[in-house]
């Protein structure tokens, strides 16, 4: 299946683009989708970002698809699902 | 006065406390439209009303308290109240912005504003009731923390919601930091606790029934649905629910945007870790701080075991923990959300708090103070176990507390010995945790803020240099902050002007800044007032309002003496970190302070040598009629 990411703020400096599609298998899950990150970007996100053991994604940092947060890593996804990626900053 | 002001209950409450009075008073409908609420208002009435060179901690000082017409529980953010008085931080310009259901609940009691002046000769509250309002006896306040105050003053309306404003013990001693609670919620900065202990009011408790109908109800509520559902669609407003402004720790502190050891440094590396361990283990759930809220930022937290042990509370706001983590190197977020509660019990306000404590353990580095001056205690980098003594000893002005409690600013008067170099303040109002070094546009917000050395009022700069944000305001001339690098120094002062002017308006509209973070802007809250209010009134016009109540505080602070002198940051804050991952960046520091302020000076219109508003620009800006020339 294809996933469409789109990544703002932050995280734009870590994957050096805003949008880009991936491959997964039919059945892929959230979990799926952070070894995927994990395989292709571990070198470019810093420990702060990505927990490299956990392999997903540490700190204030929202994976969202369709305006609700994705938490459960066993959640299937489906394809050409749009899933935004951004490290939390705000002020206050 | 027979025009008719729609969306206002119109009328506004003056409590004498010297000769025990009360008036309602009508408001004026052309001020209105031109101030609108909040602190718009608030510096046309001080302006008017207070001489300059008063003591703020004397009789002729005033509170007010400041709604908007969208200080109402259904528009979002309008759970928010705005107190303005000359502040006894910097003795100019001072204001404070609580969240909570004081504001809607002011307006259910009948009024938009309160004008407190005077002074009580006992303590003394003031209750609220559908119009109706009375000083009660407040002997049985006094001495108590806000938590047991607040829940005494409900007790008086057990059948009915209320709410209750209140000072603590910080208040009742005059320290110069104290701050007004409402709940856990605090109109923190610029010590208006200290204003309201000053007059001897403990608190003042709201209730009502009253109901503000829109002019247009239909516009009105298609305008609100519009507007939540901005909201709703913003990942902002997720971000905010999800992790609260202790979010930004980690990426602050990567980017240099941590004040640390004093700001010795603007990182310390130890972001990701403390926000980690907080996550796991202090934090309950996301809280909203009013009904209804959309963004719902709170946090919930405790500590449940140990030394610090710590009830459930509305705390941990990203300011409140840096400042009782990176200022003093501590490590342990039991300890700063300990010493959060603590503040909110006591009245104080956090921010000016910590940095009182960072000050004088360098103070103590420095052998400025020893064992002898802090009766015994060893204030020394990190010592955690200090801090919730230290805060009691300000709250109380026990010993070296008494010292700290006048700001960094008289204390590094008080202890010579060079400390002013390293007492981080501009006007007296004590830096919070920001850093210049992390983007230039908040050195000339720094600098400029009308309330002192403050990342919020009206503007975050580093939101701008950082997060890239621009809040809807490209549409009147700002630059696209893409297209600034955050060490860029040519170009921010004049994108300060339009920032400051544009983000001034949720503190105009007794709103909260965060629903423009969630995608609100100008046009919108616009559109929710011609809504209210049935004026035909544009985000264009609210931008000029915006410029217009910027420019009235500022000569607020000129006829108190202030001048450009006063717009300068710390030497600290300009220069290379000392340590940590910006330590070998000369690009973070601030090379050419004037140049930025000569490009915001020449942006506002205002003297270059003085930076006063020139004559051209307060008759453009319709102030000549409301000040003195």
């Amino acid at each position: 299946m294809i996933i469409k990411i789109l990544v703002s703020g932050i995280l734009k400096r870590y994957f050096d683009q805003t949008s880009f599609q991936i491959v997964l298998n039919d059945n892929a899950t959230l979990r799926d989708l952070y070894e995927y990150i994990h395989e292709h970007w571990v070198e470019c996100l810093p420990p702060s970002i990505w927990n490299r053991d956990k392999k997903k994604f540490r700190g204030p940092v929202i994976v969202m698809s369709e305006q609700r947060v994705l938490k459960n890593d066993d959640e299937k996804l489906y394809n050409e699902q749009i899933i935004n990626m951004f490290r939390f900053i705000s002020g206050g | 006065m027979s025009e008719v002001i729609k969306g206002y209950t119109a009328k506004q409450l003056r409590v004498s406390l010297s000769d025990n009075t009360i008036k309602t008073e009508p408001t004026d409908p052309k001020v209105i439209r031109k101030y609108l609420g909040g602190v718009g208002y608030g510096a046309y009435l001080l302006y008017k009303e207070l001489i300059p060179g008063i003591d703020p901690l004397g009789e002729k000082n005033k509170l007010i308290f400041a709604t908007s017409p969208l200080s109402l529980y259904k528009i979002p953010g309008g759970g928010s109240i705005t107190v303005c008085f000359k502040s006894p931080a910097t003795n100019g310009w001072g204001e404070s912005r609580c969240g909570g259901n004081f504001g809607p609940d002011l307006k259910a009691a009948g009024f938009d504003h309160i004008i407190v002046e005077g002074k009580s000769d006992k303590p003394v509250y003031l209750v609220i009731n559908d119009g109706q309002a009375e000083l009660k006896c407040a002997a049985h306040l006094v001495g108590k923390n806000v938590s047991e105050k607040t829940q005494l003053l409900k007790s008086s309306f057990p059948e009915v919601a209320s709410s209750a404003m209140c000072i603590g013990i910080a208040g009742e001693q005059l320290v110069k930091f104290a701050s007004i609670m409402s709940g856990d919620r605090a109109a923190g900065r610029c010590g208006g606790g200290a204003v309201m202990g000053s007059k001897n009011l403990q608190a003042i408790l709201v209730t009502g029934t009253n109901k503000i109908l829109p002019a247009e109800p239909s516009l009105f509520k298609d305008n609100l649905r519009n507007v939540t559902q901005v909201i709703k669609n913003n990942p902002m407003s997720t971000g905010f629910k999800e992790y609260g402004t202790i979010g930004d720790m980690p990426s602050n502190d990567e980017d240099g945007d941590w004040p640390t050891k004093n700001w010795q440094s603007n990182s310390w590396g130890k972001g990701i870790e403390i926000f980690d361990q907080f996550q796991e283990n202090n934090f309950i759930t996301f809280k909203r701080c009013y009904k209804g809220c959309p963004v719902a930022c709170g946090r919930i937290v405790n500590v449940d075991t140990g030394k610090y042990k710590t009830p459930r509370h509305e705390g941990a706001e990203y300011e409140s923990i840096s400042v009782f983590t990176a200022y003093v190197m501590n490590d342990d977020p039991d300890v700063a959300i300990h010493c959060d509660y603590l503040c909110n019990e006591y009245g104080l306000d956090t921010i000016s708090c910590g940095a009182m404590i960072a000050f004088a353990m360098e103070c103590y580095e420095k052998d400025i103070l020893d064992q002898e001056k802090t009766g015994g205690l060893e204030l020394i980098w990190g010592n955690s176990g200090l801090l919730p003594k230290l805060i009691k000893m300000i709250s109380y002005r026990d010993g070296i507390g008494d010292i700290l409690a006048d700001g960094v600013r008289i204390a590094a008067q008080k202890l010579g010995s060079g400390s002013d170099e390293f007492a981080i303040h501009v006007k007296g109002l004590e830096g919070p945790a920001h850093d210049p070094r992390s983007g230039k546009a908040l050195g000339v917000t720094y600098g400029t803020g009308n309330r002192g050395m403050c990342h919020i009022q009206p503007v975050e700069g580093m939101a701008y240099d950082r997060g890239k944000m621009d809040w809807g305001l490209q549409e009147y001339g700002l630059t696209d902050p893409e297209k600034y690098d955050r060490w860029d120094e040519k170009g921010k002062g004049k994108e300060v002007k339009i920032l400051q002017d544009g983000m001034v308006l949720p503190d105009i509209l007794s709103t909260c800044k965060f629903m423009m973070y969630a995608g609100v802007t100008l046009n919108h809250w616009a559109s929710l007032l011609t809504g209210l209010t049935g004026w035909d009134i544009t985000g264009k016009e609210l931008l000029k309002i915006g410029e217009r109540v910027v420019n009235l505080q500022r000569l607020f602070n000129m006829r108190e003496g202030f001048s450009r002198k006063d717009d300068y940051l710390p030497k600290r804050v300009m220069e290379t970190p000392q340590f940590g991952d910006y330590h070998n960046q000369p690009d973070c520091t601030i090379h050419d302070f004037d140049a930025l302020l000569d490009e915001y000076y020449n942006a506002r219109g205002w003297d270059k040598k003085s930076g006063e508003p020139t004559i051209s620009k307060i008759e453009e800006l319709g102030l000549s009629e409301d000040i003195e020339q």
